[in-house]
């Protein structure tokens, strides 16, 4: 069964996290500054709320949240909001990814009310120390593409309203292709680490599993950008385009799973 | 003329819009391969597809690295030529695995032994090279454990096995998920566990007995069926295997997948129509046309998957040059 914290944080995670999205659309409808403080005190008052839901399901569970896409869901997101606050405090004028970050957080979180199961101990399959390194690594590449993902939609806004409360057109674009590289080397880790982890779990390297194949076109996908944009320049427009459309490859990566029901990553049960 | 044609060949070769070209097509084929029942289907097209335009980009990395190593002149460079070598490396070990090794399947009953030789696996691939380097060896299957969460969720699995060279144990060794055996330049990876019926059937026209364990194949965990054939027969006998025997709303049904009350549900088949059936506990028999099926008890067996594995150290140490390289290209941009 769920804990009744578990399930308190979820419901107020959603309320704050909805807030939050509200209030950045808000301020940056209407150009509000001071809004957008309020914005994002709500998104670290639902921050900490989504960090007492992961506590209470990891001491609820056993293990940490790494099992199955409600577990990584709430983490993957987590991360998410972790590299929105660090950069926010980094870097105040990108204030404005807030509205783009907060909805992505609670759109996980609303998937997450049609597909919250009870905690379970862990399968097998998981009891890897490879698991820790494959899971983290791709939250924090998810992370990272989210986040360029969210800077490709504010230099597109930019360029279409130079007048806007945005850092300048050059500094999103290169601020995002810096999230790309991230991404890159932690989704490279991500991929290779469950490589080596499958050939202890499956016998076996690669088996062109959904959620593998996916990873591959993900990892291709933005391996193309970083090389247009190193050998050719690609800058601007393309690149943001390139790095909004790329993450159609992680949303397939991550939820393929429930659509294709082939997938070895369902660890569910053992032969 | 000739070194002209080889230096125009190595500029093509080795040109990052190559790079970019085959870079796209792959992405387009293996994203085409999700969507497209023509490219699902044709595993061999899709796979030979992939392959061919592969190794053209291991080429091209490969020719791009040698050129770029010339002109190392900065650590943004350097880290570049870095990450490429890595996965020309790895993919020098993971081809040394393939042209070299072999993968394959294993079953062993629990409490019975099986032989390192080339006729008992069950072959999955296996390279011009296979079992030129087989070491003689047997293991022995002792003991097989499983546990379950709500008695559905595994939670661990332990093969305890023992390692015979000449008849001399030389290994002792507990297989479990995520903790293959690695002997004799070869892993045993746990890849199934299951139930086997033991039979003695009799032939009571010639006066011969026979008796075996016969693996069957299983979707579902809890009780299964399959079909195998009766020897010197044309009758074919359907088996359903309960190991946890319960009857619940009229239905047959496993309570659990502990053989704790273990019955078996056999169907004879002439021509694929049932002439004969019955549900039979531990030493039960059933007589049709003269011959006679005694079911005597049910036996666990597990399936492991085989591999060797040579090229896996040099694939890692790509990996490793392949990190670093990447992590200093990251370290420069980020400066």
């Amino acid at each position: 069964m769920t804990s009744y914290i578990e399930f308190q944080s979820f419901l107020f995670g959603v309320i704050f996290y909805l807030a939050s999205s509200f209030i950045f659309i808000y301020a940056f409808i209407f150009q509000n500054q001071k809004l957008t403080k309020t914005g994002f005190i709500t998104f670290l008052i639902a921050f900490a709320i989504h960090s007492v839901l992961i506590i209470s399901r990891w001491v609820g569970s056993g293990h940490p949240p790494v099992m199955r896409d409600y577990e990584n869901a709430i983490a993957g997101s987590w991360v998410v909001g972790l590299f929105f606050i660090l950069f926010h405090l980094k870097a105040k004028s990108f204030k404005y990814a807030g509205m783009i970050v907060a909805p992505v957080i609670l759109l996980m979180f609303l998937y997450c009310i049609v597909n919250r199961p009870d905690p379970e101990p862990l399968t097998p399959g998981y009891k890897s120390n490879w698991l820790l390194i494959h899971v983290v690594f791709a939250w924090l590449s998810y992370g990272s593409f989210t986040i360029s993902f969210a800077l490709g939609i504010l230099y597109l806004i930019k360029e279409k309203r130079p007048n806007v409360n945005l850092p300048d057109l050059s500094t999103l674009d290169s601020v995002s292709y810096r999230f790309i590289l991230a991404g890159f080397l932690a989704c490279t880790v991500m991929i290779v680490s469950g490589s080596i982890w499958a050939s202890k779990l499956w016998g076996t390297y690669w088996n062109w599993d959904p959620v593998e194949t996916w990873s591959f076109i993900c990892w291709i996908a933005y391996g193309i950008y970083i090389h247009l944009r190193i050998f050719f320049g690609l800058k601007g427009r393309i690149g943001a385009y390139i790095s909004i459309l790329a993450l159609f490859t992680i949303l397939m990566a991550f939820w393929g799973v429930n659509f294709l029901p082939d997938s070895l990553h369902i660890f569910k049960t053992l032969k | 003329m000739l070194i002209k044609v080889f230096r125009r060949a190595f500029y093509i070769l080795s040109s990052s819009k190559l790079a970019i070209v085959l870079l796209t097509f792959i992405f387009a084929v293996v994203t085409a391969s999700q969507f497209l029942d023509f490219l699902k289907t044709n595993t061999a097209v899709k796979n030979a597809v992939i392959w061919g335009a592969g190794s053209a980009l291991i080429l091209n990395i490969l020719l791009c690295t040698l050129k770029r190593v010339k002109n190392i002149n900065s650590f943004k460079t350097f880290g570049s030529a870095l990450f490429h070598s890595g996965i020309i490396i790895s993919v020098s070990g993971f081809l040394i695995s393939q042209v070299t090794g072999f993968s394959a399947e294993a079953n062993v009953l629990v409490g019975g032994s099986f032989e390192n030789k080339q006729g008992n696996y069950l072959i999955i691939h296996k390279s011009p090279f296979y079992g030129m380097t087989f070491k003689p060896f047997l293991i022995h299957l002792h003991k097989f454990n499983s546990t379950y969460h709500n008695g559905y969720t595994m939670t661990d699995v332990s093969s305890k096995v023992a390692i015979y060279e000449s008849n001399k144990k030389t290994k002792d060794y507990e297989i479990k998920i995520n903790r293959p055996l690695k002997y004799g330049g070869m892993k045993f990876v746990y890849a199934k566990s299951g139930y086997a019926p033991n039979f003695t059937i009799l032939y009571k026209d010639i006066g011969v007995t026979k008796r075996g364990t016969v693996i069957l194949e299983s979707k579902d965990a809890k009780n299964y069926a399959d079909y195998f054939r009766i020897p010197h027969t044309n009758y074919r006998m359907k088996t359903i295997i309960y190991p946890d025997f319960d009857v619940r709303n009229g239905q047959f049904i496993s309570k659990s997948y502990n053989a704790n009350n273990p019955r078996i549900f056999l169907s004879i088949m002439e021509n694929d129509k049932p002439v004969n059936g019955r549900l039979l506990g531990i030493s039960n028999s059933m007589e049709y046309n003269n011959i006679v099926i005694t079911f005597n008890n049910l036996e666990a067996w597990n399936r492991f998957f085989v591999s060797s594995d040579n090229g896996y150290p040099i694939a890692l140490c790509g990996f490793v040059a392949g990190m670093l390289g990447l992590s200093i290209r990251l370290l420069k941009e980020f400066k």
